[in-house]
């Protein structure tokens, strides 16, 4: 009973890792119509930086206080910069284009990595306060752990009061639906894919820093992770919020579960999952009709 | 106020406005007219920056416009209320409106808050927080007006707002223009001509993406031929 | 809501026109290899070049024609490296090899391609690539058959040992595989795939089943991809994961975006440029990546055409201003 209870948690901090950056892929694609395919390789970017800025600090306690604050913040600013440099330009051509464009960047981005921080794999050690464990309900669990939980839960909670209650958030929610009379209202448009793209890429710059002290970086880990994303929008809807965050949460399940019972097979169980989900709820959880 | 200036517009390759020009001036209600299909709705998307033109030129009070992105038109003071409603139908009335509020200096103390909307359509101020998408087409057709007015416009591109419409509902529509027309110049865009000509002061007739009749009101009213070769009443 | 996005990915696609680049693109390798003396390195390289000719024609049957972009063509590709291989390991019979290595990605892709086309083109851009990499971790892990990250030497295969006698095989099976491309694209089924990329509303309004038909075109091109890499293991000789890997999938979009998919010989023209140049570019930089990334960000940016279309507007600009001097010269004269 306690090992399940263990692996809940395993799964829970899983899925907040997933859904933190998945939910930034979604919310992109609401808004701005276009799939960014990229939003893996922003995540690998943060990574990276967080181990930058733990090098850079040495030894310095803080080092991963401080990463979880600037990487993101580096990685929104370059969203930004490439959408408002590049992405603009290809919103009126048709779909293939605009795949084939964002396909570009993992090609360009993950290069880039491999070139700035070359294959050498490391991992950044964890803050002194989660070197212990803590007595959780009853359990031993991670402390990091936990606090990935908490902070994915808080990060729901924060959008959800961004989305439901601010005007801007209503703005984000009416343009998920019809970006063009959005424009014709006043919004400026413009700025508001700009604002939202720089959203999506901090959402997955701050799941690759909350990943650095758990897993070697490697120069494959932006594919991984967009995959998760791809296999996330599909089982919870494409575009929607709560979707990614249900389907998110279905899939650490699923992970957790499987590593503790049937490691062989475990990759595959969130491919079964989507399978599934395609035949019997072909749009998701939430997802639209349409689409 | 409004000067198009023989535009032409393009969805693709397909030509669609050719050479339309046309004129709304400061107080006036003027209506476009004519059939399915003959590039009504173009013309407003062309104005409001939706499908720019691909030549010619649009003016507003003094600003060429048809080279601005459609939320700088906006906030020149154009209103637009599209046709097939659009309201937002995941958003409740409220905050269909909330996301359009939009105050502009010239209209100081004359402003259409989200109240006076209300006053003026009581249907809406009954059901703040219902989702637009379980709304009745009339209601949505409101909320569109609404929505568009707490933009504060001073000129409102309307088109076909009868569209769909139960006849009692279009009576009360036409009442809710006559006090909008007060404050606010009006393009309409109009199949229903009975309807539209209730409510112009001015009419251009268009056919195939072309205006090919421009008249007063009255005289539209009372000429049957013109009457019987474009329009449908 | 209307929306006004024309979309210029689903011209009509020439092939008559573009024929003789074909013919120059076969000449230009070919000649090089009839005066033998040339080293074997280059062959090799006329080889390999005919192989990605197969693959990029096989792949654009789903982008160029049907208008489906796949990131996943790896998945099939690769599952036809390592079955020949352990076909050929096992038995070293090479048409067995051939038939199991097409007809196994061609399966895969049934499977896959069910999902794929089941809902729009979003999807079945995510999807493939999320299959491809489901693949390429299944033959990453699987040790025990697929001898992971150390790959697999494929046994030689006595009476291609010559180089040349090799590549003319290969020409061979590539030639008739591309001629019934070429059969496929101007059947009424082909005819099909272009009205579907060009308007798919339309054309499941008239009663095509369109998701089936996609299908079928899934399939074909999981079966010649699968083809491609089933002849390419005993060529290589050794094989590992690399060749099931994203980077795989994405060789035939290269080749696509230079050689134009708007032509059925574009891909073809596009692996020619796309083996040279990555043969040259990584002589100087292991980025290769990178150039490559940079060089079609830029395309897409400004020829949704690929280069063909670039030498096109080139071509008819050339031939209008032409036409003009004559005009000029004649009102003249
Ligand atoms: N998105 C589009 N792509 C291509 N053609 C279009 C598009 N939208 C409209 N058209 C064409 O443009 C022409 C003018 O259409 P428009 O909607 O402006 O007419 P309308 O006068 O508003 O008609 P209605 O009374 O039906 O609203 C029509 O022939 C229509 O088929
Ligand atoms: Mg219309």
């Amino acid at each position: 009973m306690e090992d399940q209870f263990l692996i809940l948690l395993n799964g829970l901090s899983f899925a907040m890792l997933l859904f933190l950056v998945s939910v930034g892929f979604t919310l992109q694609f609401s808004v701005l119509g276009v799939l960014n395919l990229a939003h893996g390789s922003f995540y690998m970017l943060g990574v990276f930086l967080a181990i930058t800025v733990a090098m850079f600090m040495g030894n310095y306690a803080g080092n991963f206080w401080i990463g979880l604050l600037l990487a993101p913040l580096l990685v929104a600013a370059f969203g930004a910069f490439l959408e408002w440099s590049l992405l603009r330009r290809i919103y009126i051509r048709d779909v293939l284009f605009q795949y084939l464009f964002t396909y570009t960047w993992i090609l360009i981005i993950d290069d880039l990595v491999l070139m700035i921080w070359g294959a050498r794999y490391s991992i950044i050690s964890l803050p002194p306060i989660f070197s212990a464990p803590v007595n959780f309900l009853g359990v031993t669990f991670s402390s990091y752990r936990l606090f990935i939980i908490l902070l994915g839960l808080l990060v729901a909670g924060l959008l959800w009061f961004f989305l439901q209650k601010t005007k801007a958030g209503m703005i984000v929610r009416a343009a998920s639906v019809n970006r063009e009379m959005v424009g014709a209202l006043g919004v400026n448009t413009p700025l508001l894919f700009t604002a939202v793209f720089a959203l999506g890429a901090w959402l997955a710059g701050v799941g690759g820093v909350l990943v650095a002290p758990l897993q070697t970086a490697y120069a494959g880990m932006g594919l991984d992770i967009i995959v998760d994303c791809f296999i996330v929008v599909v089982i919870g809807g494409m575009g929607s919020i709560k979707g990614a965050f249900w389907a998110a949460l279905t899939l650490g399940m699923l992970r957790a579960f499987g590593i503790a019972y049937v490691p062989q097979v475990e990759m595959a169980l969130s491919y079964l999952l989507m399978a599934v989900i395609l035949i019997i709820r072909p749009r998701g959880f939430f997802g639209r009709e349409e689409a | 106020m409004l000067k198009v200036d023989t535009i032409n517009t393009y969805y693709g390759s397909s030509h669609i406005l050719q050479d339309v020009s046309l004129t709304v001036n400061q107080g006036e209600v003027v209506a476009l007219l004519g059939r399915n299909g003959v590039g009504k709705t173009t013309t407003m998307r062309s104005i409001m920056g939706l499908t720019p033109p691909r030549s010619g030129e649009v003016y507003y009070c003094g600003h060429k416009i048809n080279t601005l992105p459609p939320y700088r038109i906006n906030r020149l003071g154009i209103g637009y209320v599209p046709e097939d409603r659009q309201v937002f139908p995941d958003l409740t009335v409220e905050e269909n409106l909330l996301v359009a509020q939009r105050s502009r200096n010239s209209k100081k103390g004359e402003e259409w808050t989200r109240e006076k909307v209300y006053e003026l359509f009581p249907e809406l101020a009954k059901m703040p927080n219902r989702l637009a998408g379980r709304m009745s087409g009339g209601e949505q057709q409101m909320l569109t007006i609404a929505r568009t007015l707490v933009g504060n416009p001073d000129l409102l591109l309307l088109d076909e707002p009868s569209e769909g419409l139960a006849p009692k509902v279009v009576l009360n529509l036409l009442d809710v223009l006559k006090v909008i027309k007060k404050s606010i110049s009006i393009l309409l865009a109009e199949q229903n001509a009975v309807f539209a000509l209730s409510l112009a002061d001015r009419c251009y007739i268009m056919e195939k993406g072309k205006t090919v009749y421009e008249a007063a009101a009255e005289e539209i009213r009372e000429n049957k031929d013109i009457q019987k070769k474009y329009l449908i009443f | 809501m209307k929306k006004a996005i024309h979309s210029p990915a689903c011209g009509e696609v020439k092939d008559s026109l573009y024929s003789w680049g074909f013919v120059i693109a076969v000449t230009t390798v070919a000649i090089p290899l009839i005066f033998s003396q040339f080293p074997p390195y280059y062959i090799k390289l006329a080889s390999s070049i005919m192989i990605m000719i197969l693959y990029g024609v096989s792949f654009n049957l789903l982008y160029g024609y049907t208008g489906y972009l796949s990131f996943g063509q790896a998945a099939y590709f690769g599952s036809g490296v390592y079955v020949s291989a352990l076909i050929l390991r096992s038995t070293s019979s090479l048409p067995l090899a051939l038939l199991g290595g097409s007809i196994a990605p061609a399966l895969l892709a049934i499977v896959f391609g069910y999902f794929c086309v089941k809902r729009s083109k979003l999807y079945f851009a995510m999807l493939t690539l999320a299959f491809a990499q489901l693949i390429y971790t299944l033959i990453f892990k699987w040790r025990s058959l697929t001898g992971g990250d150390d790959g697999i030497v494929v046994p030689r295969i006595p009476y291609l040992h010559n180089p040349l006698t090799f590549y003319f095989f290969i020409l061979a099976l590539v030639l008739v595989s591309v001629f019934i491309h070429w059969v496929i694209v101007h059947s009424p089924f082909g005819h099909m795939l272009k009205s579907i990329c060009q308007n798919q509303e339309r054309t499941e309004f008239i009663g095509v089943p369109v998701e089936k038909q996609v299908l079928v075109a899934f399939i074909i091109a999981g079966f010649f991809g699968g083809l491609a890499g089933a002849i390419y293991a005993p060529f290589i000789g050794v094989i590992s994961p690399k060749l099931v890997h994203w980077t795989m999938s994405l060789t035939p979009v290269i080749m696509v975006v230079f050689g134009g998919a708007k032509h059925f010989w574009g891909p073809a023209i596009g692996a020619i440029v796309y083996i040279v140049l990555k043969d040259i570019i990584t002589l100087y930089t292991d980025n290769w990546l990178l150039v490559f990334g940079l060089m079609l960000l830029i395309i897409v940016l400004i020829s949704p055409r690929g280069v063909m279309g670039v030498l096109e507007n080139i071509g008819t600009y050339i031939k209008k201003n032409i036409t003009k001097a004559n005009l000029m010269k004649e009102r003249i004269n």
